[in-house]
C-alpha cells in the first residue's frame, strides 16, 4: 500500500492533544483500556474486601469486624464483583477487540461508547461513595425485600439508584455491541464465519437488552417504596415480597450467563490458537452460546425453590435448569475434542484456560445438583451455595479473564508478559482458589449458613474456615503476581510483534498496538479463521475520510461506507449530568435533581450540534436498515421489556389471592376519558406515517405538518392524562395500596415516554432544516418510537381499565 | 434466506418460551382460585395441551430445518443456509427435550400443591 495512503489515514484518524483526548476520545481501544483499568481497580477493592472477610472468619468468635461492617463488606464485595468488575472487564475486552475481530475501524456508535464508559465510572464511584460515609448497601448483592424496602438509612438507596444508573451504561454498551457485530463486519464475514468471541458478545448483549429492564423495574419499585411509600413488596397493603425475588432473578440468572458467556468466548478463542487447529463443531458451539443465553431466561425460579412455590412451577423450572447443562456440555466437549485433535502448546494463557475448564466443570456439576429440588432446599443459604457460585463465577469468569490478559495484552501494549511469572501466578491462583472454595462445600453441608460475621467454636467448621482463609491469602498473592507481571511487561517486556501466538483472528493481522485506524485496508474474510487463510488483497482503503464499511447483517456483503464521528466532550458532560441527577435523588434534593435534568437536556442538545469533520448524522448508506435503525429497534426492545415487566407486575399482584381488585372501597376506574386520551395518542401513528411517506417522496412541507400534528396529539394526550391522574388521586394514591402503586407507576412511566416521543418528534422537525437522506432516516426512526409508545398506550389502557376485575 | 430457514431456527426456542411462560401464567392465575381452574378446565389439562402444541411446533421447526439441510451445502455461497439449517435441527432437539422434561412433571404432580 502506498505510503501516501497510510499518511492520509494517520491524518484522518489523528487524535487531538493529550488533554482533549483524555476527556473527549471516542476511540474504542482507548475506551476499552479504560474499562480494563477501572474494572481491575474495582476487582482489587473487591479482593481487599474478600480477604478482610476471610480474616474475620479465620477463627471462631473473631472480632476484627462489627456485624454492620461485615454486612457492608459482603454486600459491596458481591456488587463489585458482579456489576463493577466482571461485566465491565469483559466489556473492556469486547470494546477493544470486537471491532478488530470483525475488521472494523471503531464501534458503531463511538460517542455512545464513550458515554457507556463514563456512566460506568460515575455509577461505580456513586455506589462506593456510600462505603466512604459508612452507608454502603448492606443487604447482600440481591438485597431481598422487605428487608431492603424497609431498612433505615440510605444504604439501600445507594444500591437501588446505583444499579439504575449503571443500567444505562450496560444497556447503551449492549446496543453498541449488537449493532457493531451485525452491521460493521468485514466484507465476506457472514454469520457462520464470525469469531466465537463475537458470538459470545452478541449473545451477552442481547441478554442484557432484555434482562436489564427487569432489574431497573425492581430497583425503581424499591426506591418508590423506600422514598415515597409505595407498597409493591408490602403484604399488608396488597404487595408481595416475592415480587422482588422474581424480578431480581429474571435479571439475575441471565446475568450469570452475561458474565459467563464472554468468558466462554475467550476460551473458545484461545483453545484453537494453542491447539493449532480450528474449533471442532464451530456451528454447535455458536448455537450453544446463543441457546445458553436464551435458556438463561427460563430458569430464574431455581433461585426460589425454598420460598414455597407450587410444585408444578418448581418442576417446570427444574427441568429448564437441567436442560441448560446441554449447551454447556456441548461447549466443554468441543473444547476437549479440539485439544485432543490438536497439538496443545503450554503457554500461560492456555494454563488459565485449563484451570477454567477444571473449575467450571466442578461448578457446573454442583449447579446441576441445585436443579434437584430436595437438595436445593437442604443447602439453600448455606456455604455450599457460596462454594458453587464462586466455582462458576470466579472459575468461570476470572480464570478466562486472566487468560485473556495474558493472551491479548501483547496486542494492547506491544509487549509480552513473563512466562515464568505467569506460570507461577497461575499455580498460586489455581491452588489458592481451590483451597479457599472447596472446603466451603463441606462447611455448607455441615450446616454453616452464609452471611454470618462470625460463628461459635465446636460446630466442626473451624478447620474448614481456617483452610479457606489460608487459601484466600495464597489466591491474593497469585493475583498480585499477575499485577506485577503486567506492570513489569509494560516497561521491560519483550516486543510482541504483530502475531506472537500465530493466531487465527483478525486482530492479529495488524500491528501491536494497532494504529488509530486499526487496519490500513479493510480485510476481506473467507472463513472463521481468516488469519490462517491465504492473504487476500483488499482495495478498501477508505483513506480519504474518518470512515469504516457497513455490511449486510447475514451474509456480510458490502453495503456502504460509514463516516465515523470525531472526539466529543459531550458524553462526559452527559455522564456528569446524570450523576448530578442521581446525587440529587439520593440526597432528596429536588434542586439538584432538576439541575441534573436541565444539564442532561443541554448535554443532549450539545451532543447533536454539527461538527467540523462530520458525525454520526452524516449521510447513512443506502441500506434499508441503517445503524440508527438497529439502534432504535434495540432501544424499543429494551423499553418494551420494561413495560412487559410492569404489566406482568400488575397481573402478578392482581392474581395474588388477597381479595378484590381494585381493593375493597375503590370503584373501577372510569373508562371514557382514558379511552378518548388513548385514541388521540394512537391517532398520532397515522400522522407520523404520513410524515414518513412524505419524507420518502421529498415533500418537506408534509413531513413537517405530519410531525407537528404528532407533537400536538402527544401534548393533548399529556394534558388529558394529567386530568385523569388528578381525578384518580382524589379517590386513591400510590401509597394507598399495591393497586395504587402499580396503577400510578404504569401511567407515570408511560407519560414520561410520551414526553420523550414528543421531544424526538420535535428534534426530527429540526433535522428537516437540512433535508437530506439522513433527515429521512431520522423521521423514519422517530416514527418507530412514536408507534411503540402508542402501542404501549393501548396495552396499558386495556390492562388498567378493561382487563377482568375480581 | 427463506422463511423456512428462519422458521426452523426460531420455532424451537419460541415454542419452549411459549410453553414456559404459559405454564407459569396458568399456575399464577389458576392456583389463586378456590377450584384451581381456569375457564372451567383443570390446570393440568390446560398445561398438557400447551405442552403438546409447543412440542409439535418445536418438531415442525426441526423438520423444516432438516428439509433445508438436505439440499443446502456448506460450499454454497458463504454456506450460511446450511449453517442455519444445522442450527435449526440441533435447536429442535435441545428445546424439544426441555418441553418434554417439563411435560413429564404434569403426570404425577398436582399443579397447585406447594413444593
Amino acid at each position: 500500500m502506498a505510503a501516501t495512503n497510510v499518511e492520509q489515514l494517520r491524518h484522518e484518524w489523528a487524535e487531538p492533544g493529550a488533554l482533549m483526548t483524555a476527556v473527549a476520545t471516542v476511540d474504542h481501544k482507548r475506551i476499552g483500556v479504560r474499562y480494563l483499568i477501572t474494572a481491575t481497580l474495582f476487582f482489587l477493592l473487591a479482593g481487599l474486601e474478600a480477604v478482610t472477610m476471610r480474616t474475620q472468619l479465620a477463627r471462631p468468635n473473631e472480632r476484627l469486624l462489627t456485624p454492620e461492617a461485615y454486612d457492608q463488606l459482603f454486600s459491596m464485595h458481591g456488587i463489585t464483583m458482579i456489576f463493577l468488575f466482571v461485566t465491565p472487564m469483559l466489556s473492556g475486552f469486547g470494546n477493544y477487540f470486537v471491532p478488530l475481530m470483525v475488521g472494523a475501524r471503531d464501534m458503531a456508535f463511538p460517542r455512545l461508547n464513550a458515554l457507556s464508559y463514563w456512566v460506568f465510572l460515575a455509577s461505580g464511584i456513586f455506589m462506593y461513595s456510600g462505603l466512604l460515609i459508612g452507608s454502603a448497601p448492606d443487604a447482600g448483592w440481591f438485597s431481598y425485600a422487605p428487608l431492603s424496602s424497609t431498612s433505615p438509612g440510605s444504604n439501600l438507596d445507594f444500591y437501588g439508584l446505583g444499579l439504575i444508573f449503571l443500567g444505562i451504561s450496560s444497556t447503551a454498551g449492549a446496543v453498541n455491541f449488537i449493532v457493531t457485530i451485525i452491521r460493521l463486519r468485514a466484507p465476506g464475514m457472514s454469520l457462520n464465519r464470525m469469531p466465537l468471541f463475537c458470538w459470545a458478545i452478541l449473545a451477552t448483549s442481547l441478554s442484557l437488552v432484555f434482562a436489564i429492564p427487569s432489574l431497573t423495574a425492581d430497583c425503581l419499585f424499591l426506591e418508590l417504596s423506600r422514598k415515597w411509600g409505595y407498597h409493591f413488596f408490602d403484604a399488608a397493603h396488597g404487595g408481595d415480597a416475592l415480587l422482588w425475588q422474581h424480578l431480581f432473578w429474571i435479571f439475575g440468572h441471565p446475568d450469570v450467563y452475561i458474565i459467563f458467556l464472554p468468558a466462554v468466548g475467550i476460551v473458545s478463542t484461545i483453545i484453537p490458537v494453542f491447539s493449532r487447529r480450528p474449533m471442532v463443531a464451530y456451528h454447535l458451539v455458536a448455537l450453544a452460546t446463543m441457546a445458553t443465553a436464551f435458556l438463561g431466561f427460563g430458569v430464574w425460579v431455581h433461585h426460589m425453590f425454598a420460598v414455597g412455590l407450587p410444585q408444578i412451577t418448581m418442576t417446570v423450572f427444574a427441568a429448564a435448569s437441567m436442560v441448560i447443562a446441554i449447551p454447556s456440555g456441548i461447549q466443554v466437549f468441543a473444547w476437549i475434542a479440539t485439544l485432543m485433535r490438536g497439538r496443545p502448546v503450554m503457554r500461560t494463557p492456555f494454563l488459565f484456560v485449563v484451570g477454567f475448564i477444571v473449575t467450571f466443570v466442578i461448578g457446573g456439576l454442583s449447579g446441576v445438583m441445585f436443579a434437584v429440588i430436595p437438595f436445593d432446599q437442604q443447602v439453600t443459604d448455606s456455604y455450599f451455595v457460596v462454594a458453587h457460585f464462586h466455582y462458576v463465577l470466579f472459575g468461570g469468569a476470572v480464570f478466562p479473564i486472566l487468560a485473556a490478559i495474558h493472551y491479548w495484552l501483547p496486542k494492547i501494549s506491544g509487549r509480552m508478559l513473563d512466562e515464568r511469572l505467569g506460570a507461577a501466578s497461575f499455580w498460586s491462583i489455581f491452588l489458592g482458589f481451590n483451597l479457599t472454595f472447596f472446603p466451603m462445600h463441606i462447611a455448607g453441608l455441615l450446616g454453616m449458613p452464609r452471611r454470618v460475621y462470625t460463628y461459635p467454636s465446636g460446630m466442626g467448621w473451624d478447620a474448614l474456615n481456617l483452610l479457606s482463609t489460608i487459601g484466600s491469602y495464597v489466591l491474593a498473592i497469585g493475583i498480585l503476581m499477575v499485577v506485577v507481571n503486567v506492570l513489569w511487561s509494560l516497561v521491560r517486556g519483550r516486543p510482541a510483534g504483530n502475531d506472537p501466538w500465530e493466531a487465527n483472528t483478525l486482530e492479529w493481522s495488524t500491528t501491536s498496538p494497532p494504529p488509530n485506524y486499526n487496519f490500513a485496508t479493510i480485510p476481506v474474510v473467507r472463513s472463521p479463521d481468516p488469519n490462517w487463510d491465504e492473504p487476500q488483497r483488499s482495495d478498501l482503503l477508505l483513506a480519504h475520510g474518518h470512515e469504516t464499511v457497513a455490511t449486510s447483517e447475514l451474509e456480510g456483503e458490502l453495503d456502504g461506507v460509514l463516516r465515523m464521528p470525531e472526539e466529543s466532550v459531550w458524553p462526559l458532560i452527559l455522564a456528569v449530568s446524570l450523576a448530578v441527577f442521581f446525587v440529587g435523588l439520593i440526597a432528596s434534593s429536588n434542586t439538584a435533581a432538576w439541575t441534573g435534568i436541565g444539564m442532561i437536556v443541554v448535554s443532549l442538545a450539545g451532543w447533536h450540534l454539527p461538527t467540523a469533520r462530520g458525525d454520526e448524522r452524516s449521510d447513512p448508506p443506502p441500506a434499508e436498515r441503517t445503524g440508527g435503525w438497529w439502534g432504535m429497534v434495540l432501544l424499543i426492545a429494551t423499553e418494551a421489556t420494561l413495560f412487559a415487566v410492569l404489566l406482568a407486575t400488575y397481573f402478578y399482584l392482581r392474581f395474588e389471592p388477597k381479595g378484590a381488585w381494585p381493593p375493597d372501597g375503590l370503584r373501577d376506574p372510569k373508562l371514557l376519558k382514558p379511552l378518548v386520551a388513548t385514541l388521540i395518542l394512537v391517532a398520532s401513528s397515522a400522522s407520523i406515517v404520513l410524515s414518513t411517506l412524505a419524507a420518502r417522496r421529498g415533500q418537506l412541507v408534509r413531513v413537517r405538518v405530519g410531525l407537528l400534528v404528532t407533537i400536538a396529539l402527544g401534548v393533548v394526550f399529556l394534558i388529558l392524562q394529567r386530568q385523569i391522574i388528578d381525578a384518580s388521586l382524589r379517590a386513591f394514591h400510590p401509597g394507598t395500596d399495591a393497586y395504587g402503586s402499580i396503577f400510578y407507576t404504569l401511567l407515570g412511566l408511560h407519560a414520561a415516554h410520551v414526553v420523550l416521543g414528543v421531544l424526538l418528534a420535535a428534534w426530527a422537525v429540526l433535522r428537516t432544516i437540512r433535508f437530506d437522506r439522513s433527515a429521512v432516516v431520522t423521521v423514519r426512526v422517530v416514527s418507530f418510537y412514536v408507534h411503540f409508545v402508542n402501542v404501549v398506550a393501548a396495552v396499558v389502557f386495556l390492562a388498567l381499565y378493561v382487563s377482568p376485575r375480581g | 434466506m427463506t422463511g423456512r430457514v428462519w422458521f426452523g431456527v426460531l420455532a424451537p426456542p419460541l415454542a419452549w418460551a411459549a410453553q414456559l411462560v404459559t405454564a407459569y401464567a396458568f399456575e399464577e392465575a389458576g392456583c389463586g382460585r378456590p377450584d384451581s381452574s381456569l375457564w372451567g378446565a383443570g390446570l393440568g389439562g390446560l398445561t398438557g395441551i400447551v405442552v403438546i402444541a409447543c412440542g409439535v411446533l418445536a418438531v415442525a421447526g426441526g423438520a423444516a430445518s432438516f428439509t433445508v439441510l438436505r439440499v443446502a451445502r456448506p460450499s454454497d455461497g458463504t454456506g450460511l443456509a446450511a449453517f442455519l439449517a444445522a442450527w435449526g435441527v440441533s435447536a429442535s432437539f435441545i428445546f424439544l427435550l426441555a418441553i418434554v422434561l417439563t411435560g413429564i412433571s404434569l403426570v404425577p404432580l398436582d399443579a397447585c400443591t406447594p413444593g
